[in-house]
């Protein structure tokens, strides 16, 4: 079967235009003719159209074309990935921004709807709902059947209360959390000493204080004599990615490829690249991640690997850093596409992979096993950073470890 | 150029599609202009994707992923088959496979056991009635159809495929690692006389020798002076049609009607009657079902019940009564379809409804579990009389001792009352033998 060709060179730039709100391309007109066409797509389509007929003709109940057409779209872009979907003609434009946010990324595995991650600090993490939760009932109805981008939207924020019933592995009953829409508190990175000299960043999240919030704590560990760095990028949801490049920024070399943009649009591409000298120049940097790392967070820790100046520890991350962009068709609906995504220096795609650790470390005990929360703050010696330290430690010791000079 | 070639692509499907349309007496007939209007959204939504999607797709691709997505639309029986799976259902209906010995079914968009079969792999590991498969060998089993997931639970007898379980009441999810096996199953169960004059049958499954072997019984139990009959069918998931039908013209036949077919063209209905004369025509009949009861035993208790030749007793069944087509399709796919339902004599629907008793006796999903577990235990130990690694299981049963099994009782005591009351009423028997036409369409 012949591919479907590139992208056409004559996309209107209001489109190509990289992370144009969608509002653009709302107002733009028709999308251009099909790039291709002859005996594959003819083919594709009689199969499509026999179906079509065979199912409004012989199937047990009568359906109507709009729902098959629909439906069929549906379907399409959803064996593309989870994100891709269709917003019907019908629908609303998303409200600027929503008066509060519950501050939790969900995402579907094995049929369940889970918990990516809260927001360290936001209304979610601070009613207690944590990384890996399973939810089943959002303000009492089952969530079996809604579709990932409405759950999306809907844990974006709001103006009511939303109670949510989780599980929780080993925890024997349900668990019911009230998220009360609001903001995210508390600083979006810190700094701690966790011996003489290896200091430790945990960020929390990426936003706009992040980068000069990151600034201010190398500074402070720099200062406070940190040869060596833990950075801690656990639990870490999905948020902005020019933060994440602006902290990269902070730790790699001038000069140092951060991580590309990839995609088919004309206009999409883009390259990141350090462009000071680091404002923190010790190492090596063991990088934290585990499942609940996402976006942002992953394109960060891909950086550091890739320049060999990080060794990543934990878990697997959670596999997510995309660009998506809205493209509207003539009934008023419009489609909402990965237009592109980012990989990372040495070419390790994020989306749908993940970042497979250097060092495995298997997570804390479940919940039933431990008391109180599962915060790295509220518990003293966090294990998975008590072993990035011994690493650390190692290193030093022996010398050489995955390109790191002794 | 590329516009006008897209276009005339439309267009010929468009023109093949109204061709269809015409030649069927569907009813609704949909407006060319509309169809021409929705194909047209279909044939720019895909160039949209070919063209802007991060990286390079195929058309092929994308347009099973429409076709998966239209069947969607319609009910979890119906699916999209594409060439290497219809080939492969091609070969699995004729060759011989291991599996577990469970029926699954997708409900509420969950791989679902509708009931692990007696004396299989499954039954033996402890898979319960309404577990949800979650995983298949690691891999989440959101995406498959019913189809792909019985593909992939099959294989040679002896390999091990593990799967993972979520179950109502269980925070957890359950890992299970099942070793496959040629599934010979014994559909006709644990004959016997459980009080005087009431015999008791379990009707498994519905296959190839269920006949036989119910005939078989039945006359050994009518030697030991049976006069009344319970009949099992709790979590029968059916099986073949023409057995379903054999089965229930023992007790109705002379031509009767078991069960019919009706869909939205006249050839998907078609009458099924009983071919020849009932060869147990008085005996006093109870059927017991419940919500794992489906297709052909859901058929069974329909015909039974709206000729008034048994009480059926137990939980309203699983509601499985549609008659799927496979339609092949032009580029070596096929599209597998719901085309008709079947509906009792009366009339009355299969599908979503199921059979509702004469005698409701509630048991709960635990006591059902509990039960089933009882039995497991009762034949392992029977199994293995002498064993001596079996004292959990010996302690484990002596706290299910008081597991009842309420439906068959209720059954049992019922029959003794109609024997009794045919006995005081001799000569009038009639009264009770049923036979009396059902009511409605």
């Amino acid at each position: 079967m012949r591919r479907l060709r590139p992208a056409a060179p004559f996309l209107r730039p209001a489109i190509a235009a990289l992370l144009v709100a969608a509002a653009a391309a709302w107002g733009a007109p028709t999308p251009t003719p099909p790039a291709a066409g002859g005996a594959g797509v003819y083919r594709v389509l009689d199969v499509l159209c026999d179906v079509m007929g065979i199912i409004q003709r012989d199937y047990i109940e009568p359906v109507g074309t709009e729902t098959l057409v629909q439906y069929a779209l549906r379907g399409m872009l959803s064996s593309l990935d989870p994100y891709s979907h269709l917003v019907p003609a019908a629908a609303a434009p998303a409200a600027a921004e929503p008066p509060g946010t519950y501050g939790l990324e969900v995402a579907y595995g094995d049929r369940l709807l889970r918990v990516v991650s809260p927001v360290e600090g936001g209304p979610a993490w601070r009613a207690g709902v944590r990384s890996g939760d399973v939810v089943l009932k959002i303000d009492g109805e089952a969530v079996e059947e809604r579709q990932l981008v409405e759950l999306r939207d809907l844990f974006r924020g709001g103006a009511a209360d939303l109670a949510i019933e989780v599980a929780r592995r080993g925890e024997r009953d349900l668990l019911t959390f009230t998220l009360k829409p609001g903001t995210i508190e508390g600083p979006p990175a810190r700094a701690e000493k966790l011996d003489a000299d290896i200091g430790l960043l945990r960020i929390g999240r990426f936003d706009d204080g992040t980068a000069a919030g990151a600034a201010s704590c190398l500074g402070e560990l720099a200062a406070g004599g940190a040869g060596s760095l833990v950075l801690d990028l656990r639990d870490c949801p999905a948020g902005d990615v020019e933060a994440a490049v602006a902290v990269a920024d902070l730790l790699l070399p001038e000069g140092a490829p951060i991580a590309s943009l990839t995609g088919r649009v004309e206009g999409v591409q883009r390259e990141f690249v350090s462009v000071r000298s680091p404002a923190f120049e010790g190492r090596p940097i063991v990088v934290l991640v585990n499942g609940g790392t996402s976006g942002a967070a992953e394109v960060l820790a891909g950086a550091l690997r890739a320049d060999r100046r990080g060794l990543l520890m934990g878990a697997k991350s959670f596999g997510s850093a995309f660009e998506e962009r809205s493209f509207p068709l003539k009934d008023g609906s419009s489609l909402v596409l990965i237009a592109a995504v980012y990989r990372t220096p040495d070419g390790r795609l994020l989306q749908g992979e993940g970042l497979a650790v250097d060092v495995e470390v298997p997570p804390p005990a479940p919940a039933g096993e431990r008391e109180g929360g599962g915060r790295v703050e509220e518990e003293g010696p966090d294990p998975v950073v008590r072993r990035a330290v011994d690493l650390i430690k190692g290193i030093r010791i022996i010398g050489a470890t995955g390109g790191v000079d002794p | 150029m590329m516009v006008r070639k897209a276009a005339l692509t439309a267009a010929a499907c468009v023109a093949a599609l109204l061709a269809i349309h015409r030649n069927s007496a569907a009813p609704g007939r949909v407006s060319d202009r509309d169809l021409r209007r929705q194909l047209d959204i279909f044939v720019s939504a895909m160039d949209v994707v070919g063209r802007n999607y991060y990286r390079e797709t195929e058309e092929r691709d994308l347009a099973y992923g429409a076709l998966k997505g239209m069947c969607a639309a319609l009910d979890p029986h119906s699916q999209f088959m594409d060439e290497e799976i219809y080939r492969e259902m091609k070969v699995e209906t004729e060759g011989q496979f291991g599996g577990l010995g469970i029926e699954i079914t997708i409900k509420e968009q969950f791989l679902t056991v509708v009931a692990p079969i007696e004396d299989t792999p499954a039954f033996k590991e402890g898979i319960k009635p309404g577990d949800r498969i979650v995983e298949i060998e690691g891999e989440p089993t959101n995406d498959l159809t019913l189809i792909e997931a019985v593909r992939k639970l099959r294989g040679p007898p002896g390999t091990v495929v593990r799967i993972t379980v979520m179950r109502q009441g269980s925070a957890d999810l359950i890992p299970f690692s099942i070793t496959r096996a040629n599934i010979q199953i014994q559909s006709v169960k644990d004959a016997s006389l459980i009080a005087p004059g009431v015999g008791y049958i379990r009707l498994t499954q519905f296959q190839e020798h269920t006949g036989a072997d119910l005939d078989r019984a039945l006359r050994s139990l009518e030697k030991e002076g049976m006069r009344a009959l319970v009949l099992d069918m709790r979590n029968n998931p059916g099986g073949l049609l023409q057995v379903a039908i054999e089965i229930a013209e023992k007790f109705i036949g002379d031509r009767r009607l078991i069960v019919y077919t009706k869909g939205r063209l006249e050839s998907q209905s078609s009458e099924f009657k009983a071919r020849s004369r009932a060869t147990h025509p008085d005996l006093l009949l109870a059927v017991l079902v419940n919500k794992g009861s489906a297709s052909g035993s859901e058929i069974v208790a329909g015909a039974l019940q709206d000729w008034k030749r048994a009480v059926v007793v137990g939980n309203t069944t699983f509601g499985k009564g549609s008659v799927q087509s496979v339609l092949p399709l032009a580029d070596g796919s096929a599209l597998r379809l719901t085309t008709a339902r079947y509906f009792t004599p009366g009339g009355r629907v299969i599908q979503k409804v199921g059979i509702e008793p004469d005698i409701p006796v509630e048991m709960t999903d635990e006591e059902e579990v509990k039960l089933l577990v009882k039995r497991r235990l009762e034949k392992m130990l029977a199994d293995n009389p002498d064993a001596e690694d079996l004292d959990r299981e010996r302690e484990e049963i002596g706290q299910l001792v008081d597991v009842r099994d309420l439906p068959l009782e209720r059954a049992v005591e019922l029959l003794q009352g109609l024997l009794a009351y045919r006995r005081s009423e001799d000569g009038r028997e009639g009264a009770l033998a049923g036979g009396t036409p059902p009511s409605g369409g």
